[in-house]
């Protein structure tokens, strides 16, 4: 075969030897669109053989001539020569060929440029082949000689390409892409397999003359990326306007959502990786960033119809922009709030209609705290949610619930109702506390009610609590009249309560409570001890001892406060108090028992009923015991004898007896609310005693003070008020000594940031509070204002 | 000069020079007759000394000053007193008077008018002696001084017709005056004392006040408070 080919050193001879062939490879201008198939068959194998052996010739015979054994590359100057004319009999040969290229007349450009590019590219890797031994040897010499305008075959076609059909056509080319996209994006049929290919032409085009290996975008970036995401924004703007102007945002948020999902989906298919990112990019500058004001009005009405799928897709949406994102969770913190806030004043507003039904005005609004409680919890519930379920937690939003509740919690009209002072404190720790207090309390009335409380929502609500020293302050005088009068539900109940207050707090918190859980166990213990004391007493009996159930509590721990009152004790009760007395301060040498004697309840069994009836029980204060055990000697009593008996001043006789008086138990004469503090009126006890029951609770309907009955209340609560705010004074105080001896000089605004970070699981520390905490402590030299005025020096 | 050139012009050997030699004679050296006889006339009966009374008719009778006017303030300045309750030796009274070459009652008088003029155009000078006020009109054993005694000093250093270097407008001395006597307050402390003053020094008008004061930076809570009820009065406008 050798004889046919051309003379290894005439170029002519050897390039018109090779021309057919490299005719054939590529495919002859006119000829219908070739597949590689066709390649196959019009290119035989012995004809490419003969191609590449030429050429192998030529090449080599080239360097041989030389010498081989100068194969140093600088001086193989006719190789390089060689190599080189062939190398641009090639090019210009490319050249003519693809310049040759014509389109069919009804053929549109960029069908035209797919099949003769895919014919071309399929073409120009055999080539490569064919011209193997050149790329490797004359090629790669050339190249890193540093010639870097020579290149491999495959390259050199590709460049050919780009100057020739590329670079002249890019502006029609792009053109009709973009249509075809926009055709695919009105929804119409499209082959999408040409702009696929096209496009991917682009990417290919991108040679970096350099370095060919490394992948260049730059052809791919500069003649379509931009262009595109320009046609992308200005087709979705039109397209966006129009359809809003004829449709709701609601609608709107759907179709974006699922015209994203399309392009990042379908678009992307064929397009390089590169443009995913600008791409997005751009889809939600022109789809969202460019609506947001609409979609965040709309969000406010999704929020009101509780909408969660529209409210989703609208934060996928908004998500996809992340600056828009604090805005959004912004409004969503705003509108939680407010509709906190409405639902309460709705709940105000419907007490003050059952108030007007009922013909009451004037008189304070009263709501039932189970109903507060209820309702805050109803909101809480509903955006917690939403936010699961339509944010994901997203950590913006999470933090926009938390404020939002912490504000409706405790600002609402009912806890602060508009116009009061500025110092005054929220009610919600308090109706907060009247809530556990309902959920614990062991009433059969409540059976029902507490059905669908719990411990959850406490510690719901509690979690949201600005002052929980306050609640803790209302908590423990609600549980300290559990534990006293044993009302609690079961102490199981009350530990659950207090554990999970002290785990969501802090062990300091709730160590008041918990001390006073435990006094109640010492004094289950202490009744045990002196009921075996007194049994073995010698002089043991019954009537002597009667059941006896006493309370030893710590001072400072429990809400009450020790009042001195005169009081003679009944005889009766006498031997036990002196005997736990005895007993106790035997075992605790040095403890002071005091004993509040208002307190103090117990029941009494009389016998007043008609004959061969069981006796009454009654349950009854100390003090109502006191003056029915009078009534064992004779049946009428004067307040004067009341008093002479039992010492009792007029006011606590009177509050004893009233209940009395209202059950019918007593009579009195004369009668009136009046006369019952004079000391001549007269009480009668009624025999026999006609009731329905055989059990009655007189000790409940005793108030404190029965002439002002609501004055009462209030002023136990502005006593609790001012308490709080000692203690917070005192709190406060200790905090600023504590930060000062640590850091010994600290400018104002450090300090007061520090204490109301170290104040803040208690309550809010106002600002004022902690000035006039840092005024005691200047004034006690604890403290020294340094010379700046604006901050202070530890004095140890 | 001489001293200078004693040592050289070297100006620690030479100020040490001049303290040995003239400080050592100050001290040994006897004060002017005329001085110690001022003295002589106005010490207690009880030994070399001033007592509190002795000063206050020091004040009227030799001096023929009120025993409310400034100077005394300057006077109890100048002589060291921390307290009108305290004695003033012998030894302060003359050391003091010397070094501002006092040594007659008339040179003790026109010194105490150049005070007063000082506190008339030196702001430094003028805080001093408020500040001063405070602890002169403490009764002793207390950390506070009442109402009354502060505001009798607010008149004297802020309404007299005198005019001293803080320039403050009267009504606004007149409506802190009120609000301190109508508050809960007892007693103004010495923080209080010394903080009012920088307060009106750094507030002398209303539109500053309005614009720049800020309850949250590190005032005592009586000026807060004050500065509320301005507010709330519309005392600002």
């Amino acid at each position: 075969m050798s004889d046919t080919l051309p003379r290894a050193d005439d170029l002519e001879a050897t390039w018109n030897f090779v021309e057919p062939g490299i005719g054939q490879i590529l495919g002859r201008d006119g000829t219908p669109s070739s597949t590689l198939k066709r390649v196959d068959k019009v290119l035989s194998p012995a004809m490419y053989m003969e191609v590449y052996t030429a050429i192998y010739n030529y090449c080599v015979n080239k360097s041989s001539s030389t010498g081989q054994f100068n194969s140093d590359s600088r001086q193989n100057q006719s190789s390089i020569l060689a190599g080189s004319e062939i190398y641009d009999k090639l090019k210009a040969y490319l050249k003519n060929y693809i310049c040759g290229l014509q389109r069919d007349t009804d053929e549109s450009f960029l069908s035209f440029y797919v099949r003769r590019w895919k014919r071309f590219t399929v073409g120009a890797t055999f080539l490569n082949h064919a011209f193997d031994y050149m790329n490797r040897y004359w090629v790669q010499k050339e190249r890193s000689d540093g010639k870097r305008h020579i290149f491999d075959i495959y390259t050199l076609c590709l460049m050919t390409w780009k100057q020739v059909m590329f670079d002249q056509n890019v502006e029609l080319l792009v053109g009709e892409i973009l249509d075809e996209i926009k055709n695919q994006r009105d929804g119409k049929l499209v082959r999408q397999s040409d702009t696929s290919v096209a496009i991917r032409s682009f990417v290919a085009l991108g040679i970096d003359p350099q370095d060919l290996k490394k992948l260049n975008l730059n052809v791919y970036i500069q003649h379509f990326e931009r262009p595109f995401l320009e046609s992308t924004k200005a087709y979705y703007t039109s397209f966006s306007e129009n359809y809003l102007a004829s449709h709701s945002v609601t609608d709107y948020i759907f179709e974006a959502q699922d015209r994203i999902g399309d392009e990042e989906t379908k678009t992307v298919l064929y397009l390089d990786e590169h443009t995913r990112k600008p791409l997005s990019e751009a889809l939600n500058a022109v789809l969202i960033t460019q609506h947001s004001e609409a979609l965040q009005n709309e969000f406010i009405f999704l929020l009101d119809s509780r909408d969660a799928t529209k409210i989703a897709t609208l934060y996928g949406l908004m998500q996809r922009d992340l600056q828009l994102l604090p805005k959004l969770a912004q409004a969503y913190e705003q509108y939680v709030k407010s509709s906190g806030e409405q639902e309460i004043t709705k709940l105000v507003k419907e007490a003050h209609k059952v108030e007007e039904n009922a013909k009451k005005p004037g008189s304070a609004i009263a709501i039932s705290s189970t109903e507060y409680v209820k309702r805050l919890i109803q909101v809480y519930e509903t955006f917690t949610k939403i936010t699961r379920d339509c944010f994901h937690n997203d950590s913006l939003f999470t933090k926009a619930l938390d404020n939002a509740c912490r504000s409706f919690i405790n600002v609402n009209d009912y806890a602060l109702p508009p116009g009061s002072s500025k110092t005054a404190s929220s009610r919600t720790p308090e109706m907060l506390a009247k809530y556990s207090d309902q959920l614990l309390k062991r009433s059969n009335k409540n059976a029902e009610s507490t059905a669908d409380m719990s411990v959850d929502d406490i510690m719901t609500i509690f979690k949201f609590l600005t002052d929980k020293d306050a609640f803790e302050s209302h908590y423990r005088r609600l549980f300290a009249k559990r534990l006293i009068h044993g009302t609690s539900t079961s102490d199981d109940d009350e530990e659950l309560v207090i554990q999970r207050l002290q785990s969501e707090n802090s062990l300091e918190y709730t160590g008041k409570i918990t001390k006073m859980f435990q006094d109640i166990r010492l004094s289950k213990q202490l009744e045990k001890e002196f009921e075996s004391a007194i049994r073995i007493a010698p002089d043991y009996t019954k009537a002597r001892y009667p059941d006896f159930q006493p309370f030893v509590l710590a001072e400072t721990m429990w809400p009450f406060s020790y009042e001195e009152v005169d009081f003679k004790l009944p005889e009766e009760l006498v031997p036990t108090y002196k005997g736990l007395e005895r007993l106790y301060t035997n075992k605790h040498s040095g403890r002071v028992l005091k004993w509040l004697w208002p307190l103090c309840r117990g029941e009494v069994k009389a016998d007043l009923g008609r004959p061969g009836k069981p006796p009454f029980i009654f349950t009854v204060t100390l003090f109502q015991m006191a003056i029915l055990l009078l009534f064992n000697n004779r049946s009428v009593l004067t307040v004067g004898d009341i008093q002479e008996h039992t010492d009792l001043s007029v006011s606590n006789i009177a509050a004893a007896v009233v209940p009395f008086i209202r059950y019918k138990l007593v009579t009195q004469t004369p009668s009136g609310l009046d006369a019952i503090t004079h000391p001549d009126t007269q009480f009668k006890i009624s025999t026999p005693y006609k009731a329905l029951k055989t059990r009655i609770n007189f000790a409940s309907v005793v108030k404190g003070d029965l002439l002002g009955n609501n004055k009462g209340e209030l002023q136990e609560a502005q006593k609790i008020d001012k308490e709080l705010n000692t203690e917070r004074q005192i709190f406060l105080e200790a905090c600023v000594v504590r930060i000062m001896k640590a850091r010994r000089k600290l400018p104002h605004t450090t300090l007061v940031s520090e204490c109301i970070a170290q104040s803040h699981q208690r309550f809010n520390a106002k600002i004022s509070h902690i000035k006039r905490a840092i005024d005691n402590l200047i004034g006690k030299e604890y403290l020294q204002r340094c010379d700046d005025g604006e901050s202070y020096e530890y004095l140890a | 000069r001489s001293y200078l050139s004693r040592n050289q012009w070297a100006m620690d050997y030479a100020l040490n020079d001049y303290y040995d030699t003239e400080h050592g004679t100050f001290v040994e050296a006897t004060y002017p007759p005329e001085l110690v006889a001022v003295f002589k006339l106005n010490q207690t009966t009880n030994g070399p000394w001033i007592e509190p009374e002795d000063f206050v008719k020091f004040v009227s009778e030799s001096l023929h000053y009120n025993p409310e006017d400034a100077a005394v303030l300057c006077l109890a300045d100048l002589l060291d007193l921390k307290s009108f309750e305290n004695s003033i030796s012998e030894e302060e009274f003359l050391s003091h008077w010397a070094q501002v070459n006092c040594y007659t009652l008339e040179h003790m008088r026109s010194h105490l008018e150049a005070c007063k003029e000082k506190m008339r155009t030196d702001i430094s000078y003028f805080s001093r002696i408020y500040n001063s006020a405070f602890d002169l009109a403490l009764d002793r054993g207390r950390k506070s001084v009442s109402i009354n005694t502060a505001v009798a000093y607010w008149e004297l250093l802020f309404l007299s017709t005198a005019h001293y270097a803080v320039k403050v407008d009267p009504i606004r001395i007149q409506s802190w005056i009120e609000f301190v006597s109508e508050s809960a307050v007892e007693s103004i402390t010495k923080d209080a004392w010394q903080q009012f003053l920088v307060f009106i020094i750094k507030y002398p008008t209303n539109e500053l006040l309005k614009s720049s004061y800020n309850p949250m930076a590190a005032w005592p809570v009586l000026i807060d408070e004050y500065y509320e009820h301005l507010e709330e009065t519309g005392l600002l406008d």
